[in-house]
């Protein structure tokens, strides 16, 4: 015990180790509901340092456990076999904004509101906006693949990421990608790390691709008093050629949590709300506005707003912003999922989820992002009460299985993490497993790195019924 | 102790990790461990019972401002503030209270008579050659730490003796459009009787009718620490001081004595309390409220900026009133800094407990106040204005730091 804290603080200093219980305490969780503790925290401030860490760890066989913020949704950072905790926020250096390459080069513990921040105030814009973002880092995007409302038109991390420098398990420092629009130079390392989870390594640096801002942007939120409305207005904005920069939707449960807490004036006895936010050239946006607005009055809106400025669109995001912390009002712990489907079987997807929460009787509010057919049905429940606890397994998995049905995918944009890998087996076949697992061999063949997530095992079972971590 | 009322606070926390963003400490550290969201759950593992207390817990839950940012930020408005008080009291039950904070709650807090004895004797020392010589004699310098710059966060005695000493227990004026009872808090009484004149000059020319009662400490300084003994005592003794008289309301100059004053019905349950709580106002609030307010004749041609208090803008919910307050007067310009509403650090004795953090905090709050151009700082809260006048002295700045209220009662002095 003594010898690893001595080696670790001869590679950091004392200051950034932590060992006392409640630090392992509070590095013990994620956004999700299950806790392990760690045996050490420490928080480099460069690469090198990462990288005397990294061949420590390995060197002792102990793990290690890349972490942002920990704001993630899949238990993807929890340190479920003990070790060691790798905090990043310390690398919070946004190193370039390259506005005639239109990039960025930043650190792995950068909040990505700060980034948008930077370089919106050049002009420039980094559109993947996880719900977290004023305080979600970009490495943690990064290594989970984070999306957000802006997917629909803009597309997710992954479609920004150009470049990275990663400390390997060998504790090399290896550079993938690079700073080119057009990159054909052997296997595309860069896509693989993108959404690893930390399982192969450990992301030090990274370069992003930026476009120019959109001159101009509006909000409009409908409410719709039956879940058909909003679910065919869905398409039918497609059809008209508009792609509009974001389109949510929460559902009746989602609506009054949100209510309770910000009494904005939504309309309680909605089915759905839909938030669309269009962006672009100042007339482009003038002119789509009013055609949203009038598609979703034709299916039966009972009210559209439209904000005539940024704070009044800052108003009505507030609701879809708040909706993710406010759903567990009704009961303390969350199950949040971020099934995703073809954007065409979104109506099809809601009715299925709705009729697995009522064939549980368990509490499901849904929102997400109806434009890119990432929803977000979250089971609100309590781990206290391990009946409801079994019904919640048995629900989720039903909920994958209609998911893989409908042609989608276990996750959009929160990675698979801890809570999604007993459920691999149903979107992959062995074969295809097989791939993944060889791949994380490659990497890490003494499995120190993050182990346990993404492939499940042993350690993923029992997870909504076992009260606790270790 | 029972603390199933705080079980919804915990239940509330998603663990989204949203607050860290508004918590000043973790802005500061880093370390998830000293953030809104790490004091959240260990209170809990300590609850459920996998935590002893320990001097470390005791150390994560010091380090708290109870600025409220993170409740305001939380879409579920999860009382850290609540939790960490809770904290502090079970500390206290285990480790009782620190000898010098013992004396300062037990003997000072309760007494008026030796609190004015306290304040007599900074003034002495602040007089006297006593301070030049301290200072001068390098002998702060052998005590560790910062207690060099830390003496230099009390500012001048003003007057020299207690506001509540120079003045009558009730000033009439002719045909009262109000009358109300003022309660000065200790900050107006021994450090800043100008505020307290400027309240007095500004009722009177407002018509109303004041009350100055006997009254102690309000009990936030117990509390905060973890105290609530003493802190159920003052108020106890607060309320038996104002009743009986016939008043509309009961004005403070000070959000922290305004939110524990409000909070005396809850804690002591009496109608006689509740009574007491429902009346209680700020003084700016009262102001825009509950009167007509004259309007100064005179031209202030000075370019204010203004500092929320965290007690005033998250406790009492009050924004507007001062800075509308600021505007009535002519030819003021307020020009509004980035991060107004964020906390400068003072936090009560936090500041003397955490001084190298209080300082880095305080100069977010300088830099954004320097930016304004302002020639004044006002905020509604003698703490704030404490930190924030410690801050402009030891960097020389040019802002004068004043109460909203000073710069109303200039303006109507100005006119006469």
């Amino acid at each position: 015990m003594s010898e690893i804290i001595q080696a670790l603080t001869k590679i950091l200093g004392p200051e950034n180790i932590h060992c006392s219980l409640e630090d392992r305490m509070c590095y013990s969780y994620d956004g999700t509901f299950r806790t392990f503790l760690p045996d050490y925290i420490v928080r480099p401030k460069s690469t090198l340092e990462i990288q005397g860490l990294v061949k420590l760890a390995v060197a002792n066989k102990i793990p290690l456990y890349p972490r942002g913020a920990g704001t993630g949704l899949s238990g993807g950072s929890v340190p479920i076999k003990g070790g060691i905790v790798l905090d990043l926020t310390r690398l919070n250096q946004i190193v370039e904004i390259d506005v005639k390459n239109l990039l960025a080069v930043v650190e792995p513990g950068v909040v990505t509101g700060d980034l948008h921040k930077a370089v919106e105030a050049l002009g420039l814009f980094y559109p993947p906006d996880p719900a977290s973002l004023k305080t979600c880092t970009m490495g943690g995007n990064v290594a989970e693949g984070a999306g957000g409302p802006r997917a629909i038109k803009y597309g997710v991390t992954r479609d920004y990421v150009m470049g990275l420098e990663v400390v390997t398990a060998a504790g090399e420092i290896i550079h993938l990608g690079g700073r080119t629009v057009k990159n054909v130079a052997g296997y595309d390392l860069t896509r693989l790390f993108v959404g690893s989870e930390g399982t192969l390594g450990v992301i030090t640096q990274i370069i992003v691709r930026l476009i120019p801002k959109p001159e101009a942007k509006k909000t409009i939120l409908s409410m719709f008093p039956k879940l058909n409305g909003a679910a065919e207005t869905v398409p039918q904005i497609i059809a008209r050629g508009i792609i509009p920069a974001t389109l949510e939707i929460m559902d009746d449960l989602s609506i009054n949590c949100v209510e309770n807490h910000l009494h904005m004036g939504l309309s309680r006895d909605s089915e759905a709300v839909l938030l669309i936010e269009l962006d672009g050239d100042k007339e482009v946006v003038e002119k789509q506005a009013p055609i949203i607005a009038q598609i979703c009055q034709d299916n039966g809106a009972s009210e559209v707003r439209v904000a005539r400025n940024d704070a009044e669109s800052e108003e009505l995001w507030k609701a879809r912003r708040a909706v993710s912390a406010a759903i567990v009002q009704l009961n303390p712990t969350k199950i949040a999922e971020d099934a995703t489907v073809p954007r065409t079987q979104v109506p099809e997807m809601i009715r299925r989820l709705k009729k697995i929460a009522s064939k549980y009787n368990l509490l499901m509010p849904i929102y997400g992002h109806a434009g890119d057919g990432n929803l977000h049905p979250n089971i609100i429940t309590d781990r206290r009460n391990s009946e409801e606890m079994e019904r919640v397994e048995k629900a989720v998995e039903e909920i994958f299985k209609n998911t893989v049905e409908l042609g989608g995918t276990l996750s959009g944009e929160h990675g698979i993490g801890l809570m999604k890998a007993p459920f691999m087996k149903l979107q992959f076949t062995p074969e295809e497993l097989h791939y993944f697992r060889e791949i994380k061999k490659a990497f890490d063949p003494h499995n120190l790195l993050n182990p346990g997530k993404i492939f499940g095992g042993e350690e993923s079972d029992g997870l909504f019924t076992s009260p606790k971590g270790n | 102790m029972d603390y199933s009322h705080l079980q919804k606070e915990i239940d509330h926390c998603s663990k989204c990790g949203g607050c860290l963003v508004a918590c000043p400490i973790y802005g500061e550290l880093g370390v998830e461990t000293m953030g809104s969201r790490g004091r959240v759950f260990l209170f809990s593992q300590y609850l459920e019972g996998n935590l002893e207390l320990s001097k470390k817990f005791a150390e994560i839950m010091s380090l708290c401002l109870l600025c409220k940012n993170c409740t305001a930020t939380c879409p579920n408005g999860v009382a850290t503030d609540q939790l960490v008080l809770a904290a502090r009291k079970e500390l206290v039950g285990k480790y009782g209270l620190p000898l010098i904070k013992k004396t300062v709650f037990h003997h000072l807090l309760k007494s008026n008579g030796r609190l004015n004895l306290a304040a007599r004797l900074l003034t002495v020392y602040q007089r006297t050659g006593l301070r030049w010589l301290v200072r001068k004699s390098r002998l702060l310098k052998v005590f560790p730490s910062d207690l060099e710059a830390k003496e230099k966060l009390l500012p001048d005695i003003q007057g020299g003796q207690p506001f509540l000493s120079e003045v009558a227990q009730r000033i009439s004026v002719e045909n009262p459009q109000k009358r109300i009872a003022y309660f000065t808090g200790c900050m107006t009484n021994y450090f800043f009787q100008n505020t307290g004149r400027s309240v007095l000059n500004v009722l009177k020319e407002n018509q109303v009718e004041v009350f100055l009662p006997d009254q102690l400490c309000c009990g936030v300084p117990a509390e905060a620490n973890g105290d609530e003994e003493t802190m159920l005592h003052l108020a106890e003794k607060n309320v038996k001081f104002f009743s009986g008289l016939e008043i509309d309301a009961i004005i403070t100059d000070c959000p922290s004595c305004g939110m524990a004053l409000k909070e005396y019905g809850e804690k002591l349950g009496t109608e006689e309390a509740q009574v007491f709580s429902s009346k209680v106002k700020d003084i700016t609030q009262f102001l825009m409220q509950d009167i007509e307010l004259k309007i100064p004749t005179s031209n202030i041609p000075v370019t204010v900026t203004y500092h929320d208090p965290c007690h005033a803008v998250r406790g009492l919910k009050i924004q507007k009133e001062p800075r509308e307050l600021l505007k009535k007067i002519p030819g003021l310009i307020l020009k509004e800094m980035n991060g107004a509403n964020q906390c400068c650090g003072s936090a009560g004795s936090f500041n003397l407990s955490y001084y190298q953090l209080s300082m880095q905090i305080l100069a977010k709050k300088l830099t954004n106040i320097t930016e304004t151009g302002a020639d004044v700082v006002a905020t509604a809260c003698p703490a704030c204005e404490m930190q924030i006048g410690h801050g402009v002295r030891q960097n020389h700045l040019p802002q004068k730091v004043m109460h909203p209220i000073e710069l109303l009662s200039e303006a109507y002095l100005a006119g006469d």
